[in-house]
C-alpha cells in the first residue's frame, strides 16, 4: 500500500462508532413509525434474521468484478447496475511529500437496505416492500414504475429498469441467500471485500467482523436517518456524504445520457 | 484533499418532461377554478368571455393533465393498482383519489356554466351542430346557487390538488431542494401565471364578432389579471431565492448554468408584471393576447422544468452533475409539443362550437356593459 493511501485510510474514524451502530439495534431507535408494506404471508422472508453488508475498501481494488457478477446473475440492462464501484481519483493538499502522490478510491455502491427505507413509505400501490429479514424488495408485477422510489432514495440506487420497465435495485441476490448461496458480487469479489450475513446472529462472520472493527465502522449519509444496512470499513470522511471534487466528464447520449 | 470522479455512472433522470407537463397543466386548471370562483362572485362585474375562458382552461387543463401524467408512468396499463391498492400513506396515492375528483368537478363546472351557450347550438344550421345542444340534458335553467356551490366545491378539490402535487415532491428529503415548504409555494403561486397565460389563448381563439359587446373583456376581468400577475410574480420572485439558496451541498448561485436559469425565470417574472401593467391599458386583439399568453405561459412553465428537471441533474451524492438533453421523441420535445397541440386542439373546437352560437340571451352584466372594452 503506498503511503497517500495509508493516509486516505488514516483519516477515517471523526465520525462515532455510535452512530454507525446504532442500526443495529434499530428496533427502538426511532420512535417514528416505519413503514415496510410486509404483512403479506409471501413478504416475510427469513423471519428471524437481519441481512447486511460490510464491505472493507481496503480490500476493494476495483476490479468491477461484483458489477459484472451482478449483471450476469441479475441480467440488468446494459449501462444499467444494481451495484457498481465508484472510482475517485484523490491527492493531497496538505503540503506534506505525500500530496504529490495520486492515489485511487474505490468505493462499491448498492442498496443499503435501511431500516428506514424511504423509498417503501412513498410507493403508492405497496410493490416496494422490505421483509423480515430487512431485505428491501420489488414487486414488479404490481409497480407502476412511476419512480417515486427512484426519487426517494438518497443513494441513487435504484433506477427504472429499461427492459421491463420497472424499478429496479439490489435485493441482496435474496433468491441465492435463500437457497445458501452467497450473492453474486460478493461470490465474485476477488479481495474478499464484501462480506454479507446475519447480524442478529452474533458468531456470523459479519458479526464478529463488525465487533472486531467497531470503531471504524461508517454508513453513508447517517444524516439522512435512513440507517442503512452496508456498512464500510475505511470509509473517508470526505465520502461520507456528498462528495466535493470535480465532476465525471460525461458523453452525453440522447435518451440515455 | 483533491477529489476527482473517475469513473461513476450517472443516474438517469427518472421523472421525465411529462411530469412537468402534468404540473403545468394541472397547475393551470387549479389556479383557473380559483380564479372562476372569484370572477363568478364578482359576475356583476365580470365578463361572460373571461368567465367562459377560466372555466374552458380549468375543464380541457383537468383533463390533459392527467394524461400527461399517465404518460410519465413507465406502465401506463398499470393505472388501476393506483386503486387496488390505495396507500394511504403515499401522497401519491392519496392523489389517485383527489386527481379524477377535481377533473371531474371542472368537467362539470364548465358544463353546468356553458350550458346556456351550448343550449343556443340549435340554432345552427348545421344538424350535427344542432344535436351537440343536446348536451345540455334538458331545458332547465342553471340557478346561481348551483353554479356557486358547484364551482365553489371545484375551487376546494383545486386546493387539495395544489396541495397533493405540492407536498407529493416535498416530502421527498433526498432532494434538499424539494424538501422544503419553498417549493410547493412556488408551485402554487406561479400557477396562477400559467392559467391566466392559457386564459388569454382561449380569449384569442374566441371570434370577437360572435361575443356580443357586453360579454366582451370587461375592466374588472383586467384587473382581476393585471392584480394575479403582479401579486403572484413577485411572489415568485421572493420565493425563487429562497427556494434556490436550499440548496445544502453547493451553491446554486455560484453555478454559471444555474444563474442563467435563475436570471431567465427573473426575466420572465418581471416580463409577467410589465404584461400585468399593460393589460389594463392596451386593447386586447389577437397580436397582444398572443404576446401575453406567450410570455406568461413560458415563464410558468420554465419555472416548473427548472424545479423539476434541472434539479434532478444534481447528483445526491457525488459531484456531478449528471447530465441530460432533451430526446426529440415522445419523452422528450415531441412529447411536450403534442400535449400543448392536444390542448389546443380540444381549445380550437370548443371556441369554435361557442363562436357558432347565435347568443341572444342576456345575462346580468349587461348593465355594465359600459365597462367593457373594445377587444377588437
Amino acid at each position: 500500500m503506498d503511503k497517500s493511501k495509508r493516509r486516505l485510510i488514516g483519516s477515517i474514524g471523526a465520525i462515532s462508532a455510535g452512530a454507525v451502530i446504532a442500526p443495529i439495534s434499530s428496533a427502538n431507535a426511532s420512535a417514528t413509525v416505519i413503514i415496510r408494506n410486509n404483512e403479506a404471508a409471501d413478504r416475510k422472508g427469513m423471519v428471524g434474521k437481519r441481512y447486511a453488508m460490510l464491505v472493507d475498501l481496503r480490500k476493494c481494488v476495483g476490479c468491477q468484478a461484483c458489477t459484472i457478477g451482478c449483471s450476469i446473475e441479475n441480467q440488468a440492462p446494459i449501462g444499467q447496475f444494481r451495484t457498481t464501484v465508484k472510482q475517485y481519483e484523490v491527492t493531497l493538499d496538505n503540503g506534506s511529500t505525500e500530496a504529490k502522490n495520486v492515489t485511487s478510491f474505490m468505493l462499491p455502491r448498492l442498496c443499503n437496505h435501511c431500516e428506514n427505507p424511504p423509498c417503501v413509505a412513498v410507493c403508492p400501490v405497496q410493490a416496494t416492500f422490505q421483509r423480515e429479514d430487512g431485505i428491501v424488495m420489488v414487486d414488479n408485477e404490481r409497480c407502476v414504475a412511476c419512480a417515486y422510489c427512484v426519487q426517494a432514495c438518497p443513494y441513487d440506487a435504484r433506477f427504472i429498469n429499461e427492459e421491463t420497465l420497472t424499478a429496479d435495485k439490489c435485493t441482496f441476490c435474496a433468491h441465492r441467500i435463500e437457497e445458501g448461496l452467497l450473492p453474486a458480487c460478493v461470490e465474485t469479489c476477488v479481495g474478499g471485500a464484501r462480506v454479507i450475513g446475519d447480524i442478529k446472529d452474533l458468531g456470523s462472520e459479519i458479526s464478529l467482523l463488525m465487533a472486531k472493527h467497531r470503531q471504524e465502522i461508517k454508513v453513508l449519509k447517517p444524516e439522512a436517518g435512513t440507517q442503512p444496512h452496508v456498512f464500510y470499513i475505511s470509509l473517508d470522511n470526505q465520502f461520507v456524504s456528498n462528495v466535493e471534487g470535480k465532476a465525471a466528464i460525461y458523453d452525453p447520449k440522447g435518451d440515455r445520457a | 484533499m483533491n477529489i476527482t470522479e473517475i469513473l461513476v455512472p450517472p443516474q438517469a433522470l427518472a421523472w421525465l418532461p411529462w411530469a412537468v407537463q402534468y404540473f403545468f397543466y394541472i397547475g393551470s386548471a387549479y389556479a383557473a377554478a380559483i380564479l372562476f370562483v372569484i370572477s363568478f362572485i364578482c359576475r356583476s362585474h365580470t365578463s361572460h368571455q373571461w368567465r367562459s375562458a377560466l372555466v374552458l382552461v380549468m375543464a380541457i387543463s383537468a383533463v390533459i393533465g392527467p394524461i400527461a401524467l399517465t404518460a410519465d408512468l413507465h406502465q401506463p396499463g398499470r393505472s388501476l393498482h393506483f386503486f387496488l391498492h390505495f396507500t394511504p400513506w403515499s401522497w401519491m396515492s392519496i392523489g389517485s383519489l383527489l386527481l379524477p375528483t377535481f377533473s371531474g368537478l371542472a368537467v362539470i363546472t364548465a358544463w353546468l356554466y356553458l350550458r346556456d351557450d351550448i343550449a343556443q347550438l340549435k340554432q345552427s344550421s348545421n344538424i350535427w351542430i344542432q344535436r351537440l345542444s343536446l348536451l345540455t340534458l334538458g331545458q332547465w335553467k342553471t340557478s346561481n346557487k348551483l353554479m356557486l356551490s358547484t364551482a365553489s366545491l371545484t375551487g376546494l378539490s383545486g386546493l387539495t390538488i395544489a396541495l397533493y402535487t405540492g407536498l407529493e415532491i416535498a416530502v421527498l428529503a433526498s432532494r434538499p431542494l424539494w424538501h422544503q415548504p419553498a417549493s410547493p409555494l412556488l408551485w402554487f403561486v406561479t400557477a396562477f401565471i400559467g392559467a391566466i397565460g392559457l386564459s388569454m389563448v382561449i380569449v384569442a381563439l374566441m371570434k370577437s364578432q360572435s361575443v356580443k359587446k357586453h360579454e366582451r373583456m370587461s375592466l374588472t376581468d383586467r384587473k382581476i389579471i393585471r392584480h394575479t400577475l403582479i401579486l403572484m410574480s413577485t411572489l415568485a420572485m421572493v420565493f425563487l431565492p429562497i427556494w434556490a439558496s436550499n440548496h445544502v451541498h453547493n451553491n446554486l448561485f455560484d453555478i454559471y448554468e444555474w444563474q442563467l436559469r435563475f436570471a431567465t425565470l427573473f426575466i420572465g417574472f418581471i416580463a409577467c408584471i410589465i404584461v400585468g401593467i399593460w393589460v389594463t391599458r392596451s386593447t386586447l386583439k389577437r397580436p397582444q393576447l398572443l404576446l401575453f399568453s406567450l410570455v406568461t405561459l413560458l415563464s410558468c412553465w420554465y419555472l416548473r422544468w427548472v424545479t423539476m428537471m434541472e434539479v434532478q441533474t444534481l447528483p445526491n451524492y457525488d459531484a456531478g452533475p449528471y447530465p441530460y438533453s432533451l430526446p426529440m421523441g415522445p419523452n422528450g420535445l415531441l412529447g411536450i409539443l403534442g400535449m400543448l397541440g392536444l390542448w389546443l386542439a380540444i381549445a380550437t373546437v370548443v371556441t369554435e362550437l361557442l363562436n357558432v352560437k347565435q347568443s341572444t340571451h342576456t345575462r346580468k352584466n349587461h348593465a355594465h356593459s359600459h365597462e367593457a372594452l373594445s377587444n377588437g
